[in-house]
């Protein structure tokens, strides 16, 4: 108990009174502690909902945001007929975006405040918060897209050419409107050449043709980027080693032919 | 009626009954999700249902009703009907342990001010029960005495009552012939060993461990060819008031032996490949035991299912069917479905909230793209744990596997907790040089450079990038202190190479006389003074050629020594005073040294710490080159370490060690000689210039030439060590290695190669033992009997042929 005094209070208005007190004090540890004795006369009563909506943003202030988070969500599950259930359920998605750390640490936070922002949009589609709502889901999903382009990149370097290739083709198609995505299509065409490069030639063919067709990809819908341009080196290299496999498979053929076996 | 259809009609009005407070009943009605205008359905709808429900939700009320008080037309008056539960004031407990009371609350579920019902007041019973079971006290009674106070709350006393502890008196068996009470007493001892032994030791009874053992006592005679043993019946009794008897009839039935293995519906594997990893074989005795093992999944890996597993099968599915066959006969058929390949997917990581994802990844064998691998799965999660930046349970839990059956897929999770793996250690060591020095290390093992100044990651210090930075600091509270610092990125740039540095810093105001030089007609002048100011920078790197194996070295070191004793020939007095140096191993003055070394590594052990196969080839070539006023030399070693598997628990390990150092410019050179003989623990903070060759059976430094009548030793130029050793690896967990050793080591040093003669080894033999404990590092004791006297240096050694016992903390001899 905060300076060992005890709590007193005779009523809900006089909890709530005091704990409002302590709020614009800062003190938000004693102003909860304020909030949570207007329940004691019942959640019912006319304080209580305004004491929940309180004990929450005592939490956001502290930075507590997970625990805010939960206190946002009794809110409007308690106090359904609310005006502030959508303020309610956006501040508990943002409590969400706020705890997202950065991008190399777990991020299931900002899984979790992208699935409540785009419940909130679903709900109030008309609500003044949805521009915002939607701005954090770009910021979000772009951290999501850089976890992901660094994984890529791991293996890139690390030679693991097969998975770094796929990561990034898994990147955008799962962040194509990200910033990500033409990083993401470049990385692509620069693995699926090194990985074709270290393949047997039998899997040589397909893997020069993903590097192709993910550059073509890139220059139809980045012709911008200046990793169009980079890429183009890769995207030479792989036409070139696709025209020779072709024209030595014709060889083979012919060969094959004349020999009646096959050569496959 | 029960024959009306349900009708629809508008809400006209809501009535709460049951409390009296106006607000609470607005909160019901609210809470009831009715309102005034609604269209529900009567007598029951979805609506009223879902009413009902959040309003028992709230766990206020025992009882919820809502019934028609009036119907007009299609318009009704409705009633809540609710019954408040009493709520809980305090409760409180008697007849127990004070320290018991905290766990007790964490184990109850009850909360001051919610309501109690007596299913709540039950189960809180229970809980007490089981927690005191648990602990052995298999007949606790407990009585709740109720007391209503005056603002209508109810105050609990649980009584408890734990009377006298229950203890396992005697286990007994009927019905066994072939085995004896004692083999089937083990065999329930053997399966469920940690919780087993306390069933003896601890003396308790603990019922879910019983009813294993009861399975363990059926797997016994399983394993022995025993396939239709059975336990026909068991009873626990009260044997007297504080003890229980156990008594398990068993029926042994006959033993069965192997006929046939029949694989049916394998493409992949041919029958005799599956059969050999089965490890059982025809006209054998029966064994189930080893059947469900090397079938499902044994500790080696080497089970049937592993073979798929590991082949990306992960849908795999093998069914044994055994039927009998005449009298003493099994047949088994193997129904195996194979299923398709699967690869890995998208691998995520969560839960890391210091460490990041790249410091995980890098870690992880299980690759997107990949064939699925049980084995890809356990090495992972092995790597990870080695990190020690989680806990174990998080990882022992295995990642999540989500399956894409559209792609064939296998995502995977992993899922991390993240505790502590930094070390503060605080020693104290006797060193018969220095006394006792006080060490003080802390080691940051996830330490992040990168986060340096990032705020949020200061946790104490910044983390996050599986880096490790030591700071240490000794000193022996007179004249002695030395401090470090150092650090490692163990990939540098993203791949395997680690880079890394140190720098530190001693000095000596004083030193044991043992370590100057004796001045026979000499006196001091003033107090001495040693500092050494040193620092380095290596870089590692593998290489992909001749094999994956190798791997080059390069370590860029500066040394600054400074070492002042100045002496006055008592002879001359007069005459200025000499400097001899306060260190006998550095020469006199301030000198200076700065040297590279490359080394190209060949390593195939199988463990860094205790290995049993493989070999390591290590060749250096160190230069500190002739610049200005530096100190010169070229230093080149050689160092083999080659491995013998024999059997599975013993090895027999031989190495090589040959040393040189020779001189660039043609001066003597003065540092970084060899000094040989004794522990890492003799040089523990006490070798300044020199480089210890460590040999069992003799003191450090004995070994090699000498200055001064044979008083100091002045370290060797040229080096032959070899060892040998016979392991045996007796204790292999996760807690504890041990290895006993027999060993015999030969070594000497010689001044140059004028005097050099192979043939000419300080020699020794004896048994060792080398013990790795997770928190306290390598341990290594041995004792050994030299075959050759030697030169001692310390006044209580006679230096001739005996045993000697010497040890060494922190790390090995090798």
């Amino acid at each position: 108990c905060s300076g060992g005094q005890r709590l007193r209070y005779s009523s809900a208005e006089e909890a709530y009174e005091k704990g409002m007190v302590e709020f614009k004090d800062e003190d938000y540890d004693t102003a909860i502690k304020f909030f949570r004795g207007v329940f004691q006369y019942g959640r019912g009563n006319e304080f209580a909902e305004d004491a929940q909506f309180r004990i929450a943003e005592s939490y956001e202030k502290q930075r507590r945001y997970l625990l805010a988070a939960a206190e946002y969500n009794r809110f409007a599950k308690l106090y359904t007929a609310s005006q502030r259930v959508p303020i309610a359920e956006f501040r508990r998605a943002n409590m969400y975006f706020k705890s997202s750390p950065m991008y190399q640490l777990d991020q299931s936070d900002s899984r979790k405040a992208i699935e409540f922002y785009q419940l909130f949009i679903e709900r109030y589609p008309q609500h003044e918060l949805v521009a915002t709502a939607q701005e954090h889901i770009v910021e979000l999903r772009g951290k999501l897209a850089h976890k992901k382009f660094e994984a890529a990149e791991l293996y890139q370097r690390r030679k693991m050419y097969e998975a770094a290739a796929k990561t990034y083709e898994s990147l955008f198609d799962k962040y194509p409107e990200t910033d990500w995505a033409d990083d993401a299509l470049y990385g692509a065409v620069r693995s699926y050449v090194d990985y074709a490069d270290n393949s047997v030639r039998a899997k040589q063919d397909e893997r020069y043709q993903a590097a192709v067709d993910n550059y073509e990809r890139l220059t139809q819908l980045f012709p911008e980027s200046n990793k169009t341009k980079e890429a183009q080196s890769h995207y030479r290299k792989a036409r070139e080693a696709l025209d020779r496999l072709r024209k030595e498979e014709e060889a083979a053929d012919s060969i094959a032919e004349s020999d009646s076996t096959d050569n496959r | 009626s029960p024959g009306a259809q349900a009708s629809t009609f508008i809400i006209d009005n809501i009535r709460v009954e049951g409390v009296e407070d106006q607000q609470t009943q607005t909160f019901i009605s609210q809470t009831s999700g009715l309102a005034r205008g609604m269209e529900v359905q009567m007598p029951a709808g979805q609506r009223i249902a879902d009413a009902i429900r959040s309003i028992y939700d709230l766990q206020l009320f025992s009882d919820v009703r809502i019934y028609r008080e009036s119907t007009t037309g299609r318009n009704v008056d409705l009633v809540i009907e609710v019954t408040p539960e009493p709520r809980l004031g305090r409760y409180n407990f008697t007849g127990i342990k004070g320290r018991h009371e905290d766990d007790l609350r964490e184990k109850i579920t009850l909360l001051s001010g919610r309501p109690v019902r007596p299913s709540d007041t039950e189960r809180a019973k229970q809980q007490i029960k089981a927690f005191y079971a648990e602990k052995g006290y298999l007949r606790t009674e407990v009585d709740i005495e109720k007391t209503t106070t005056a603002d209508n709350r109810v105050n609990l006393t649980f009584k408890v009552d734990r009377r006298e502890k229950v203890e396992v008196e005697t286990i007994d068996f009927v019905g066994n012939e072939m085995f004896d009470d004692g083999d089937l007493r083990g065999a329930m001892d053997e399966t469920k060993e940690n919780r087993w032994w306390r069933f003896w030791k601890g003396e308790k009874f603990k019922e879910n461990a019983y009813e294993d053992d009861l399975e363990s006592v059926v797997d016994y005679y399983n394993a022995r060819g025993y396939y239709d043993a059975r336990i026909v019946s068991d009873s626990v009794y009260y044997s007297s008031e504080d003890g229980i008897g156990i008594r398990v009839e068993v029926q042994e039935g006959q033993k069965y032996y192997v006929r046939n293995i029949d694989w049916e519906g394998n493409t992949i594997f041919p029958d005799r490949t599956l059969t050999e990893r089965l490890g059982l074989e025809e006209d054998e005795p029966w064994n189930g035991k080893r059947l469900e093992e090397n079938l499902l999944g044994n500790r080696e890996g080497s089970d049937v299912m592993g073979l798929y597993m590991d082949q990306g099968y992960m849908r795999a599915n093998i069914q044994p069917t055994v039927r009998v066959v005449g009298d003493d006969s099994l047949d088994i058929t193997f129904d195996v479905r194979e299923g398709e390949i699967y690869n890995f997917g998208d691998i995520q990581i969560t839960g890391n909230n210091k460490t990041k994802s790249h410091v995980i990844r890098r870690e992880l064998y299980t690759v997107p793209g990949q064939r699925f691998s049980r084995s890809a799965i356990q090495e992972s999660i092995r790597r990870l744990m080695q990190l020690k930046y989680f806990s174990q349970e998080s990882l022992a839990a295995g990642p999540d596997v989500r399956v894409d059956e559209q792609d064939k897929q296998a995502n995977l999770t992993y899922n991390v907790e993240e505790v502590g793996s930094d070390q503060v250690e605080l020693s104290g060591t006797y060193g018969r040089q220095l006394g006792l020095i006080l060490q003080l290390g802390f080691q940051f093992n996830n330490f992040s450079i990168q986060n340096l100044f990032n705020g949020d990651a200061w946790r104490p210090l910044p983390t996050g990038d599986g880096q490790k930075l030591g700071v240490n600091v000794r000193t022996n509270g007179t004249f002695y202190q030395s401090y470090s610092l150092s650090f490692t990125e163990p990939w540098f740039r993203g791949r395997p190479t680690p880079l890394g540095g140190s720098i530190s810093y001693s000095r000596f105001s004083n030193t044991p006389s043992q370590f100057r030089f004796q001045q026979q007609d000499r006196t001091e002048v003033g107090d001495g003074r040693f500092t050494r100011v040193s620092g380095s920078v290596f870089y590692e790197r593998r290489l992909g050629w001749p094999d994956d194996k190798f791997s080059t070295g390069t370590t860029l070191g500066f040394q600054l020594y400074n070492n002042v004793q100045r002496y006055r020939s008592s002879t001359d007095p007069s005459a200025e005073p000499v400097n001899r140096g306060l260190i006998s191993s550095v020469p006199p003055g301030r000198n200076q040294l700065v040297t590279i070394r490359q080394s190209l590594t060949r390593n195939s052990q199988d463990n860094p710490l205790f290995p049993r196969s493989g070999s390591k080839m290590e060749l250096s070539l160190e230069v500190a080159p002739p610049i200005g006023d530096l100190q010169q030399y070229h230093k080149w070693r050689l160092n083999t370490r080659w491995n013998l598997p024999m059997g599975n628990k013993f090895s027999l390990g031989i190495g090589t060690d040959f040393g040189y150092i020779g001189s660039l410019t043609g001066e003597d050179v003065g540092f970084e000689r060899f000094e040989v003989g004794g522990t890492p623990f003799d040089y523990s903070g006490y070798n300044y210039g020199t480089d210890p060759v460590f040999v069992r059976g003799f003191p450090a430094r004995v070994i090699g030439p000498r200055a001064n009548d044979g008083q100091i030793p002045i370290g060797g130029t040229v080096l032959n060590k070899y060892t040998a050793e016979f392991r045996w690896k007796a204790v292999e967990s996760q807690q504890l290695q041990a290895q006993p050793y027999l060993f015999a080591d030969a070594a000497n040093t010689w001044i140059g190669f004028d005097s050099y003669n192979p043939s000419e080894l300080y020699r020794a033999a004896g048994v060792g033992l080398k013990i790795f404990l997770p928190i306290v590092g390598m341990i290594e004791v041995n004792y050994g009997y030299n075959f050759d006297s030697y030169v001692p240096l310390e006044a209580n050694d006679d230096g001739v042929s005996d045993w000697t016992f010497q040890f060494s903390l922190g790390r090995g001899f090798n």
